[in-house]
């Protein structure tokens, strides 16, 4: 891509990661949560591999990177599913109303289930390009 | 009333999307269609959908369709 769409995406790049992190760490307080937030943080990868070819989103983030983390994501999303539903046998706890650390437990599934579906699309854009 | 405001370019951007002979310009008038409808889900008041038609619609969806653009012809014959 030309030169306009490089400076762009250069000084465009970290501030799509901050939000789409902001939005995924912010799931149980405002609208959105972990798909948004994910969606976010991918298509700005996708944007650098588009804008600067796929050798430079690889020095970011390789494909092999992405396949193991979202492995090691999906387990753990099933151990905290199945720790939260039979060893503490419920769900939601009991904090101080809109504080951030109001629930801790769907905090994390949110975080993980946002890596999660970040690692997917990005993969998903990777392999397009490389087709 | 404000709806009928949002829903015209709406029209205006879907028709033209359909029928541009250029499909670079059908994939950013595509782009234009959707930051107008979660225009539209905002003021419907559900931000929830309006954020995530903005990150996926908006966003994702165009750069495969360049993708996708960049691997084919650009030109419709």
């Amino acid at each position: 891509m030309d030169v306009i769409i490089r400076t762009i995406a250069k000084g465009i790049f970290p501030f799509i990661i901050l939000l789409g992190f902001f939005i995924i760490f912010h799931g149980h307080l405002t609208p959105g949560g972990s798909f948004p937030g994910g969606a976010i943080v991918a298509s700005g990868f996708a944007l650098i591999a588009v804008a600067f070819g796929i050798k430079r989103a690889e020095m970011l983030v390789r494909e092999k990177t992405l396949r193991i983390m979202e492995g090691i994501v999906a387990m753990i999303i099933v151990i905290l599913l199945l720790y939260e539903s039979f060893i503490r046998e419920y769900i939601v706890s009991e904090g101080e109303m809109f504080g951030f650390w109001s629930a801790p437990e769907i905090l994390s599934l949110n975080v993980v289930g946002g890596i999660m579906v970040m690692c997917a699309l990005t993969l998903i854009v990777f392999l397009m390009i490389k087709e | 009333m404000i709806l009928v405001l949002f829903s015209i370019p709406l029209i205006v951007f879907a028709l033209l999307t359909v029928y541009s002979k250029d499909l670079l310009f059908s994939v950013i008038f595509l782009a234009v269609v959707s930051m107008n409808l979660a225009l539209l889900f905002v003021f419907l008041q559900a931000p929830d959908i309006a954020i995530t038609e903005a990150a996926v619609n908006a966003g994702l969806t165009t750069l495969i369709y360049v993708i996708a653009i960049k691997k084919t012809r650009r030109h419709e014959e």
